[in-house]
């Protein structure tokens, strides 16, 4: 047998006491029953004692007449067989009388059985007497004597019937009380039989309503509560013991409540956690990923900008000296072939440029940041896309806007918009993209990227880190929230919202800086940005870019402080070399060429120089850094002019240089640049 | 002067009696005893012993008697008997006098589970009283034969005749007489019934009449002493040669001095045998006498032995009635028999003692002061 088997339900029991009660009223009856044939029985013992006292009586008072009869009879014929009859009688008389003596009697009814033995006994003395005469012949005497044997019959004829009316009365009263009892008996009986029923009915009512409801509510709210339902509760119950025992339901239930509130938050944390981490590594695998391209693109400008400065001061050699050719054919050929190349590598330059700044690693620093500068690098990486794609790239921002932000993080947002705008308007056969700048009230620079493309299907999700409408392995979902997370770091906020009656809206709102002047009265237009087709240049913005305060190579002339100048140029590159020493060599300058550092040291201890121009990074023993180190070292006039020429535009190595920046020479560099900063070296020109 | 001291003595004990219940209540023992002056004074008599020897278990005896106690009608009896039994502090009952007055008493007592132990009745019908119903003499079917042999001892020739009393008693013994007399082809030359009343036997003339007709040499006297001493003179002087042998009942107060002479020639049952060499019953002879109780008779003696006996049960058993019954009822069986100043005690059938019957003259008889206990008192 197991324990489950040995439990008892409260049903069950109060099934049982009902049950009991019931063998109780059954018991009852039974023995209410019993009590009433034993009554019966006691009233028909009665009635047979009756009968046999009644017998006793009939007997006694037969044998009494049978006894005057043979006294009689002895009186007119005195035989002794009559004397013998008239005791035979009386003996049976006086046997009958005492028969009365063990029968259940009252008091009373034994002193009437006594009154009627002594009458008898009288009666019989009387008659001896009257014997005792007709014994002696003195048969006047017997006769006279006949009337006190009369008398004493007649007397004892009497008792008997008192003792018999007596016995009649007392017989009816017992019976009329055995009645009564036995009428009370029955009624008791239904009463007490009605009253345990109606005892059981109260007290089921009672333990239902007092014991089972209150269990009900307890099995109830711990079913609910082992569903899951933490707001379960027991109500207060009106006995002490349930009432203690829903009192520690409840305090259970709170703490599994505030338990299960904890673990949510705490489930909700760790899902938030798992959110960010896996975002986190999105960003991180991102970042790895914008990181080695960085680094791809800053090696890759490194070494363009080394072939591109010699393209470009080539061509620019090549357009001045055909321009000062007094053939008509070879300035045509200035004009035609010897520009365009110089303006193509003019482009490239700035291409390269921008990927450097682009792939430039985030300060982490929110600063003033010039808002058109950010965008036209930003827009400059994707220009090229639109025009590709046959759609325009309007941008209306004024060159004064300033934001807080980190840089780079607001080219990368700017990138980012622009990229979705761009695929939205591609699927969605749009025109273009707008981006507009203008500062607000409250002093927030609203920059807004409105586009006719395909809008978006859920505006309010498109922030969430990986959501995507696009198809598998063309976007991560993580561009947008990049965007949100950039601008809520930097104070802002971003929002989307689709266009009427098609197209898309980003717009971000950055804290504008100090500086910033309303710039929404009058946005600087920048209509070179408009374009009608891909045939059209793309980039007009490099030429304003190009745009300069330095004089053109083609207007540089010579001077004497110039031809009285020794330049050396120290460059690996042949071409580079050869570019430079045209240039100089154009200005007036005396040119000196070593290709390494060592080279460029024993020329400068054996030679007169005027100014050391070097590459950074040569092969070798002595680079550019050393040779500067030296020149600081042996020939500090030398070093305090020297200049320093690196195709690292990506500012990290010109950092790292001890030098003003003035003093360094970005390649590819044009040659009027070049010139004015060799000039400016030497004293030639003011430094500007 | 011998009745005036011993009127004396009983009022003294009663007056004693009195006190000592008004004083100790309820730490005494209380008996009934529904006797004659003679039963009343042994039973005082056993209960001053036992009180003077520390009473049952530090306890008092303490004797009630009723009013009418005496009387030896059965009505009388019927209505002491309640009285009696209705007290619950009476845990036994001594009495009653004769066998008609103990015969309607016991079915009172039977039902109120009260120990009765009548010192001289002798029906035979007692014997069927009931089980709290006992008795210190045997009864009369013993009685009947033994006056049945004193008669056929005799000469064959003589002529018997017997009066006999018509009550339970009388009536009872005389027949058992008649019968082993008849069954021995000696039947009565003549029998006849009286009744006792207050004043006398009545018409005694008629039956001395009959008896002288009827010339018997022997009397069998069943009855009262007081009753044959209304007929004795003229019965002497109708037959003056007649022999009278009475039974037990014959003994008792009515044996007054002045009846002596016409008893004389009186031979009676005695039920209890004074020429035993018992010294305990000479020892409670002297002491009695000593004490002012005069002659120690058969019902004194008897009464004597029932409040022992009595006192002995609560001794053994407790102040319960039935534990009382239980105990008596052992006694001869699973108990030893009462060593009683009268001879052993004990009841192995019935409630019965075993037969002792003694003849005795009446010239050896020494008489004793009869006196009335009046309703109410109490004699110790």
């Amino acid at each position: 047998m197991t324990p489950q088997s040995n439990r008892r339900t409260l049903r069950r029991t109060l099934l049982e006491v009902a049950l009991l009660v019931g063998v109780i009223a059954v018991a009852v009856m039974v023995g209410s029953l019993s009590l009433a044939m034993s009554m019966r029985d006691a009233v028909e013992r009665d009635s047979d004692a009756f009968t046999v006292e009644q017998r006793i009586a009939d007997q006694i008072v037969a044998q009494t007449y049978e006894q005057q009869l043979a006294a009689y009879r002895f009186l007119q014929h005195p035989d002794s067989a009559y004397l013998q009859a008239f005791r035979v009688a009386g003996d049976r008389a006086y046997s009958e009388i005492r028969g009365y003596l063990f029968h259940a009697l009252s008091t009373d009814a034994r002193l009437q059985v006594e009154n009627i033995k002594e009458t008898h006994q009288r009666f019989e003395v009387a008659a001896e007497r009257i014997f005792d005469l007709v014994r002696q012949r003195r048969m006047e005497d017997a006769r006279r004597r006949l009337s006190t044997l009369d008398r004493e019959a007649l007397e004892l004829d009497f008792a008997v019937r008192r003792f018999r009316d007596a016995r009649s009365r007392q017989r009816a009263e017992f019976r009329h009380e055995h009645q009564v009892l036995a009428s009370r008996l029955r009624y008791g009986l239904g009463l007490v039989i009605g009253a345990l029923f109606l005892l059981v009915v109260v007290l089921t009512t009672l333990l239902r309503a007092r014991v089972l409801r209150p269990l009900d509510h307890l099995a109830t709210a711990a079913r609910r509560l082992g569903e899951g339902d933490t707001s379960a509760r027991v109500p207060a119950q009106p006995y002490e013991e349930f009432d203690a025992v829903a009192a520690g339901f409840n305090q259970m239930a709170d703490r599994v409540h505030a338990a299960r509130a904890k673990m949510e938050v705490e489930h909700e944390e760790l899902q938030s956690a798992l959110r960010n981490l896996r975002q986190t590594q999105e960003e991180l695998v991102q970042h790895e990923k914008l990181s080695a391209m960085g680094q791809m693109l800053a090696g890759l400008a490194h070494e363009l900008n080394n072939p591109l400065a010699g393209i470009l001061g080539m061509s620019e050699c090549l357009r001045a000296e055909l321009a000062e050719s007094p053939h008509a054919d070879a300035q045509r050929l200035g004009v035609t072939l010897a520009a365009p190349l110089e303006m193509d590598a003019l482009r490239a330059r700035t291409l390269v440029q921008s990927l450097l700044s682009f792939a430039r690693k985030p300060s982490g620093t929110i600063e003033p940041v010039g808002l058109a500068a950010a965008v036209s690098i930003a827009v400059g990486l994707r220009a090229h896309a639109f025009a590709q794609a046959g759609k325009t790239l309007h941008v209306e921002v004024a060159p004064e806007l300033q934001v807080l932000a980190d840089t780079q993080k607001l080219q990368h947002a700017v990138v980012n918009v622009v990229n979705n705008a761009l695929d939205a308007v591609v699927a969605g056969h749009g025109t273009g993209l707008r981006i507009y700048a203008a500062c607000d009230e409250d002093g927030f620079v609203r920059v807004e990227f409105d586009d006719d493309g395909s809008g978006m299907t859920d505006p309010a999700a498109v922030f969430t880190p990986f959501y995507t409408t696009k198809k598998p392995g063309e976007g991560t979902g993580l561009g947008l929230a990049l965007v949100e997370r950039f601008v809520t770091e930097a104070g802002g906020k971003v929002s989307a919202v689709n266009r009427h009656p098609r197209g898309a809206r980003v717009t971000i709102r950055l804290r504008g800086s100090a500086s910033t002047a309303r710039a929404d009265a009058a946005p600087l237009r920048d209509s070179a940005l408009r374009r009608s087709g891909p045939a059209s240049r793309p980039n007009s913005g490099v030429e304003r870019i190009l745009s300069s305060t330095v004089p053109s190579v083609t207007t540089l002339a010579s001077s004497d402080a110039a031809h009285r100048s020794r330049v050396l140029v120290v460059d690996d590159e042949p071409a580079i070399r050869e570019v430079q020493r045209r240039l100089l060599t154009r200005a007036g300058f005396v040119v000196v060429m070593a290709a390494t550092g060592a080279a460029a040291r024993d020329i400068i201890l054996t030679e007169h120089i005027d100014l050391v121009v070097s590459d950074l990074r040569m092969p070798g023993e002595m680079d550019g850094r050393a040779l500067l180190a030296w020149l600081d070292s042996e020939r500090p006039e030398l070093g305090r002019t020297a200049l320093l020429a690196t195709g690292d535009v990506s500012g990290d190595a010109s950092l790292a240089l001890p030098l003003p920046p003035h003093r360094i020479l970005n390649k590819p560099f044009e040659g009027k640049d070049y010139v004015h900063r060799v000039r400016a070296a030497l004293g030639l020109v003011e430094v500007g | 002067m011998m009745h005036v001291r011993s009127a004396c003595v009983v009022v003294a004990l009663a007056s004693l009696s009195v006190l000592a219940i008004a004083c100790d209540r309820t730490s005494s023992y209380r008996i009934g005893v529904v006797l004659d002056a003679d039963g009343v004074r042994g039973a005082a008599f056993a209960a001053q012993a036992i009180n003077l020897a520390g009473g049952v278990h530090g306890h008092r005896l303490e004797l009630v008697t009723m009013p009418g106690a005496s009387a030896t009608s059965a009505s009388v009896a019927l209505t002491t008997a309640e009285r009696v039994a209705s007290d619950p502090n009476v845990l036994a009952v001594v009495g009653h006098t004769n066998s008609s007055a103990s015969l309607a008493a016991s079915q009172v007592y039977n039902a109120r589970h009260v120990t009765q132990i009548a010192p001289t009745t002798t029906t035979p019908l007692y014997s069927r009283a009931g089980p709290y119903s006992f008795r210190l003499v045997a009864s009369d079917d013993h009685q009947g034969l033994f006056l049945a042999r004193q008669v056929l001892s005799r000469s064959p020739r003589q002529r018997t005749a017997v009066i006999f009393v018509n009550d339970d008693y009388g009536r009872a013994l005389a027949s058992v007489v008649i019968r082993e007399l008849q069954a021995a082809g000696r039947a009565p030359a003549y029998s006849t019934p009286y009744s006792e009343h207050l004043d006398g036997f009545r018409d005694h003339a008629e039956v001395v009449g009959a008896l002288a007709r009827a010339r018997p040499d022997l009397l069998i006297w069943i009855g009262r002493s007081l009753d044959f001493s209304q007929i004795a003179r003229e019965l002497w002087e109708a037959l003056p040669h007649l022999s009278v042998l009475a039974s037990d009942g014959f003994g008792g107060p009515a044996l007054s001095q002045d009846s002596l002479q016409t008893l004389a020639r009186v031979r009676y049952v005695r039920l209890v045998d004074y020429s035993r060499p018992d010294t305990v019953l000479v020892r409670l002879m002297a002491q009695y006498h000593n004490a002012g109780f005069g002659e120690l008779t058969d019902q004194a003696a008897l009464a004597y032995d029932a409040v022992s006996l009595l006192a002995q049960a609560m001794r053994e058993r407790g102040a319960k009635r039935d534990a009382i019954r239980e105990w008596v009822a052992s006694v001869g069986r699973s108990s030893p028999p009462f060593p009683g100043v009268t001879g052993p005690i004990a009841f192995p059938t019935g409630g019965d003692r075993a037969p002792v019957y003694v003849l005795s003259d009446v010239p050896e008889y020494t008489p004793v002061n009869s006196v009335l206990v009046r309703p109410g008192s109490v004699k110790r």
